[in-house]
């Protein structure tokens, strides 16, 4: 008996421990080591509460601060190896809540096109990735390794140079225009894609979401046009589309691994988006 | 099904409670129980793959009608019939094994064989367990030809005293739902004579506690979370050669400790089942890295597989009586049949034969020096003692390195992991280095707990008894629930 005592006991002190831990890191931590279960974290934080403002995508995405850090209204949903559509389907599968404004991340539309499901995708539908959304202890945001990974990984990107200069990223709608299609046109998987992603789209915009399809930075790297099968979807969802990555003058973003920003440049990058949404 | 599914949760509480249902208690509470825990263990195999079930009764069916009929013919002093049935269910054990499992390999390997044909064979799926089942199978045959387990008063009866009755035992002891899949490789010699009518109240709750407790943890938190970095890997063989040492390496010990966590987790989840089912189970693993030779690691690692070999294959192969040459050629070629009974590839016969050959070279080693530096019980050499811990270091390295064929898919990839390792380069990446520190720090406390049960009894027993052993189970807990790792199976259901 003493010993199922204590036992329970030892439990209850880990689990307060953990909930004073995790209000001393504003709510969530804000990386794992997994980059599973980082994706997972940042998807449960986002869908608590309501948010007004969803940023779906990559680890480009997840690179964005959100409300936990200083973006009230903000949920990041960025899956890290995965895209924006990851957390579409979910949204309109209802396992995930929706927003006012939904911001896709176009960078890696493409990743979509694979047929199957990512593994952040097909967890999404389990039954623990439910229950984290609503009991935080047992949310991927806050494993105990996370708390002592973010706090690492803070001190290191902490120390990153980023002496880009503090001006707004330039962001303006442009028109979703195909310039010329592809000789062959779209490929069948492209078009099934752009099928499904507008359909989701639209079905969001009858209830209430506004969608932009917004490439982030780092641009394009020789400059090139985005796929045409990613304008044509912002064309078909009636999305605006915005292209940070050729908009935003060179140097006013800071990459640490040649893809992810920095996370002065990423706070900078979301101030402009808020912005640009008027906000 | 796995352990860790929610599927196994809803059939272990459904089986545990009427398998202890007041009925159990009554004239035919054995028949129950068993036929019962005879269902639960066809749903947990067939689950994700029906199929598989007849392969299973298969061997259940053939291995029965064999059993029954050696023993027969023992009671009747035929020992010519007695071998040749013998020899023929083990032949169809083996029949099986090589079909599922070596046939795919050998049609690649034969040149003049019709694509098409290697194609077809090749697509044969490996039944899951396979190797496990058919072991059991040879354990049970063989146990009943040498008189181990024999008829008496029309029942079958084993040296142990207690009886055991009929076919529906033998398929009970084969496909007892924990030690299935993947092990502890039960000899028919040690599960017959605890077959009975098993009372709720018999149970060893603080051992199957400490057991389930330290299991999944060992395989939830610390083996599914090292496996996402360690699979890295495994993607191509070009990553591994442009990787860099500081990425490699880590991820090489973090392996090591990862499979060890996998299995040995895996294994005291079965003991403890089996526990909660009233069967014990043989310990399997027994803190294999504070070996300080590969002899010592091969009493600590798989014990079950280990105790198979040397009772069905060493010692029928002479073992170490037939003088010291024969001796080496024994021991090499166990391991190397042991090396390939974890699959049909030439990494793992390379795995198996370097074993058998460090095995042999110690044996010739420990034959020519001071007796109190023989490599047999030289645990105790690791306490204080410089040599000791060179010891123990190097057979560590040794057996982490060779941790490379599991891991590997195939030879170009450990060829490429050698180049990566020696390529100069610097960088390195967070979490490979993290999870090896924060979950391979569980390995390491867990054996540092072996070290002390071994060399400090006393201190050992008195955490055992203060509230130490409550707490630390409770932070385990914790952790399983909260920390576990992304859901994925056993290292060896693969086998």
């Amino acid at each position: 008996m003493s010993y199922i005592l204590t036992l329970v006991l030892t439990l209850a002190a880990c689990f307060g421990v953990q909930t004073l831990a995790l209000r001393a890191v504003g709510g969530r931590t804000s990386k794992s080591e997994s980059n599973f279960f980082s994706s997972i974290g940042r998807i449960q934080a986002g869908a608590q509460d309501t948010p007004e403002v969803m940023v779906l995508g990559s680890s480009i995405t997840g690179r964005l601060p959100d409300r936990s850090q200083g973006f009230p209204g903000v949920a990041n949903m960025g899956c890290d190896g995965g895209s924006a559509v990851d957390a579409l389907r979910a949204i309109d599968k209802g396992i995930l809540p929706t927003a006012p404004w939904l911001i896709i991340e176009a960078n890696t539309l493409q990743l979509a096109l694979v047929e199957k499901p990512t593994e952040i995708g097909q967890a999404m539908q389990q039954p623990w990735f439910r229950l984290g959304m609503r009991i935080p202890v047992v949310s991927a945001f806050a494993r105990p390794s996370a708390f002592f990974y973010s706090k690492l990984l803070a001190q290191k990107i902490g120390g990153f140079q980023d002496n880009s200069p503090a001006t707004d990223l330039e962001v303006r709608s442009i028109p979703a225009q195909i310039e010329q299609l592809p000789a062959d046109g779209l490929a069948p998987r492209e078009n099934a894609m752009i099928e499904e992603v507008s359909s989701i789209l639209l079905r969001l915009r009858a209830r209430g979401c506004q969608s932009i399809i917004v490439w982030l930075p780092p641009g394009r790297r020789d400059g090139s046009p985005p796929a045409s099968w990613i304008l044509e979807l912002a064309r078909r969802s009636d999305s605006a589309w915005w292209d940070l990555g050729q908009q935003a003058a060179p140097g006013t973003v800071v990459l640490t691994d040649g893809v992810h920003m920095a996370t002065p440049s990423a706070t900078r990058t979301m101030v402009s988006l808020m912005k640009a949404l008027g906000r | 099904m796995l352990f860790n599914s929610w599927e196994f949760l809803i059939l272990l509480v459904t089986t545990f409670a009427l398998y202890y249902a007041p009925w159990s208690r009554g004239r035919h509470g054995k028949a129950w129980q068993i036929t019962l825990a005879l269902a639960a263990s066809v749903t947990f195999y067939g689950w994700q793959d029906p199929k598989l079930i007849g392969l299973l009764a298969i061997s259940c069916i053939g291995n029965s009608i064999a059993t029954g009929r050696i023993i027969l013919h023992k009671l009747a002093g035929d020992d010519v019939r007695v071998n040749q049935w013998t020899r023929r269910a083990v032949f169809m054990n083996l029949a099986l094994l090589g079909v599922f499992k070596y046939l795919p390999f050998l049609a690649g390997s034969i040149p003049f064989l019709p694509a098409a044909w290697v194609m077809a064979v090749k697509e044969i799926p490996l039944p899951i367990g396979i190797s496990f089942y058919t072991f059991h199978g040879i354990s049970m045959i063989v146990d009943v030809a040498r008189g181990e387990v024999t008829r008496e008063g029309g029942d079958l009866v084993s040296k142990g005293g207690k009886f055991a009755k009929g076919v529906r035992d033998i398929g009970f002891y084969l496909m007892f739902f924990p030690q299935l899949v993947a092990g502890p490789i039960v000899k028919a010699k040690e599960f017959w004579p605890q077959i009975a009518v098993k009372q709720i109240e018999d149970i060893p709750w603080k051992q199957v506690i400490r057991a389930l407790i330290i299991g999944y943890f060992l395989k939830i938190f610390v083996a599914d979370n090292l496996a996402e970095q360690t699979a890295t890997l495994t993607l191509s063989p070009t990553n591994l050669t442009h990787s860099s040492p500081l990425n490699l390496i880590p991820l090489l010990y973090g392996y090591s400790l990862q499979i060890f966590a996998d299995f040995a987790g895996y294994s005291l989840i079965a003991i403890g089942l089996a526990a909660m089912f009233g069967y014990r189970f043989p310990i399997n693993f027994n803190f294999p890295y504070l070996s300080t030779s590969i002899t010592e690691f091969w009493k600590r690692w798989h014990m079950s597989l280990s105790g198979w070999l040397r009772d069905y294959l060493y010692i029928p192969l002479g073992g170490n009586r037939k003088g010291p040459s024969r001796t080496y050629v024994n021991l090499f070629l166990v391991m190397f049949l042991g090396g390939l009974w974890h699959g049909a590839a030439w990494k793992f016969a390379l795995w198996g034969s370097l074993h058998g050959l460090f095995l042999a070279l110690e044996r010739l080693v420990s034959r020519s020096k001071n007796p109190e530096l023989r490599f047999k019980d030289s645990s105790a050499l690791i306490s204080f003692s410089l040599f000791g811990f060179f010891r123990w270091f190097i057979t560590f390295h040794i057996v982490t390195l060779l941790w490379l064929t599991f891991l590997m898919p195939d030879m170009t990839s450990i060829v490429a992991f050698f180049k990566g390792v020696f390529n100069g380069k610097t960088g390195f990446s967070g979490p490979p280095i993290f999870s090896l520190v924060f979950y391979g720090s569980a390995v390491i406390l867990y054996h540092a707990w072996g070290w002390l049960k071994e060399h400090r009894e006393h201190y050992a027993n008195h955490l055992l008894r203060s509230p130490l052993e409550p707490v630390i189970h409770g932070i385990m807990l914790f952790l399983i629930l909260t920390n576990p790792g992304a859901p994925r199976g056993f290292i060896y259901f693969q086998f």
